[in-house]
């Protein structure tokens, strides 16, 4: 399976898209220090330009009938794509803290700024388990060229339940909609941790769910 | 002998066709051609027995085994070669195979690297500077790189020049010799099927018209030729099919013994001549002429 995922990794160099992914985390990472929005919705737009440049060519080449003929089995290749973007997150997230961690140490200006949390993670895979949950099924159910359309809504979907979060959480607190770090001290301030618990629990599940949509789709289609 | 493939009643419905109980056998160390049309069949065959579609009715057993019930395991023995789909461009040999090589247990990189040596590739080379024929090459490359005991290849010659395809019917027939393997294979091009394969399974419209070995397929069917003023209703019935021109008619029967009786003074002068049927012939007739029996 972890074949599958390089392979999907080995696909980016061929785009504009290996420039982007390798970019942005690092802009990001200076960028963080203002609004956590600077660092969550490239990495949406990532994860949006992973996926489909890795689709768009196994469906150029019709490289899925190859791997399904191979004695790798489809809940295997459903896997891969899932792992892949879970890699992904956890890549972009690594980048950003190791660099945010040197820029703040090391650049004058920087001192203040934020270092990850959970908090952020959170949010990081709250809105990746949304994109994916939405998107993979889709994709698994009607493959790549119909599935498009379900990219873009998966997208807006993930980058307005973030939005939706942060709205919520900043009124709660009282502060501004640009006082994100309010918000995400807010979120803190909840018993127990709620937010930090019930939501990373809920987002695995959906994913979990999704996952399972996907096995029961691809295993119905037919090439 | 054992039998590598069992198709039973292998059925697959289409809103406008369908591949109906299709029945074929193929042994140990022999090649199987599957001829036909564009669009007979062929190729749902080779999906079904590859996964690739789910059939609605029947049965296929690979070295014994039921597909269904260890898929994955059977895959390993497998060697295929599909016609619709292609390596990613952007990658090289080397990048390709080290993905595919960790899917089989038993890849043999050093095997794989004979291959590609006696195919002129390199491993350096990315897939988009192959040439149409070389990546038929490293794809039959892979396909034998793993102790695959059966090899399946949609439309291998398709679209290869003729110095490409004799080279690549020539590497099948090699395999066979080597021996343990066997092949099925799918093509059009009934010359290349007509060259190589031991046995030949004729398919049209979804159903299989025959299929029997080369051997059985040069003793059953005859090509009759006539005057076209002969052909007459108690001629017509004594032939599978015909095909009438301005002049005469050709047809194929499969019992021209009985035509050599019954009608022993059309072939008296000579006029009514009867030779052994090409696979074209038969292709043609059974396809293209009035089917009578």
């Amino acid at each position: 399976m972890l074949s599958l995922v390089y392979k999907d990794f080995l696909l980016q160099r061929g785009g504009k898209s290996i420039i982007y992914l390798a970019v942005m985390p690092i802009i990001s990472a200076f960028a963080f220090s203002t609004n956590i929005l600077n660092i969550i919705l490239p990495y949406i737009a990532g994860s949006y330009l992973y996926i489909i440049y890795a689709n768009a060519l196994d469906d150029k080449y019709k490289t899925e009938k190859i791997f399904i003929a191979m004695p790798i089995g489809r809940k295997k290749i459903v896997g891969a794509k899932y792992v892949g973007m879970g890699l992904y997150m956890f890549g972009f997230l690594i980048i950003i803290g190791i660099l945010s961690f040197f820029i703040r140490l090391m650049i004058p200006g920087f001192e203040e700024m934020a270092l990850l949390s959970w908090s952020i993670f959170v949010q990081f895979l709250s809105v990746g388990c949304l994109y994916y949950s939405i998107f993979f099924p889709l994709y698994f159910r009607v493959g790549y060229q119909k599935s498009r359309w379900a990219n873009y809504i998966a997208m807006i979907a993930s980058a307005g339940l973030f939005a939706l979060l942060l709205k919520a959480t900043s009124e709660m607190s009282g502060e501004t909609l640009s006082s994100m770090q309010a918000a995400l001290n807010y979120l803190l301030t909840l018993p127990e941790g709620v937010w930090n618990i019930i939501l990373p629990l809920l987002s695995v599940g959906l994913l979990y769910l999704s996952f399972n949509l996907s096995v029961f789709y691809y295993g119905k289609r037919e090439f | 002998m054992p039998s590598v493939l069992e198709l039973n009643n292998l059925t697959k419905r289409y809103d406008t066709f369908i591949l109906d109980s299709v029945n074929m056998s193929l042994e140990e160390g022999f090649i199987m051609g599957l001829v036909g049309q564009n669009g007979a069949g062929k190729t749902t065959i080779i999906k079904l027995i590859l996964g690739l579609l789910k059939r609605d009715n029947g049965s296929i057993h690979i070295f014994g085994k039921d597909i269904d019930e260890d898929a994955d395991e059977i895959k390993q023995q497998i060697g295929f070669v599909l016609d619709e789909s292609d390596w990613y461009d952007s990658f090289t040999i080397r990048e390709m195979v080290k993905i595919i090589s960790t899917f089989y247990d038993n890849w043999d990189q050093t095997i794989f690297e004979k291959y590609l040596k006696s195919f002129n590739l390199e491993e350096a080379s990315r897939i988009d500077s192959l040439s149409k024929g070389m990546k038929m090459k490293f794809s039959l490359a892979v396909a034998l790189s793993h102790d695959a005991k059966l090899i399946i290849m949609d439309e291998p010659t398709s679209g290869l020049d003729p110095i490409i395809r004799d080279e690549v019917l020539e590497i099948l027939q090699k395999i066979i010799a080597d021996g343990g393997k066997s092949i099925l294979f799918s093509s059009h091009i009934s010359s290349d099927i007509d060259k190589i394969a031991d046995y030949i399974t004729f398919i049209h419209e979804g159903r299989i018209i025959f299929s029997k070995s080369r051997e059985e397929i040069a003793d059953t069917y005859r090509l009759v030729t006539g005057p076209i003023e002969y052909l007459d209703q108690d001629i017509a019935r004594f032939f599978d099919a015909i095909r009438k021109k301005k002049r005469n008619f050709t047809a194929i029967t499969t019992d021209s013994k009985k035509i050599e009786k019954e009608f022993a003074s059309y072939f008296g002068d000579k006029s009514m001549v009867i030779e052994r049927a090409g696979i074209d012939d038969i292709m043609l007739h059974l396809v293209k002429g009035e089917q009578y029996a």
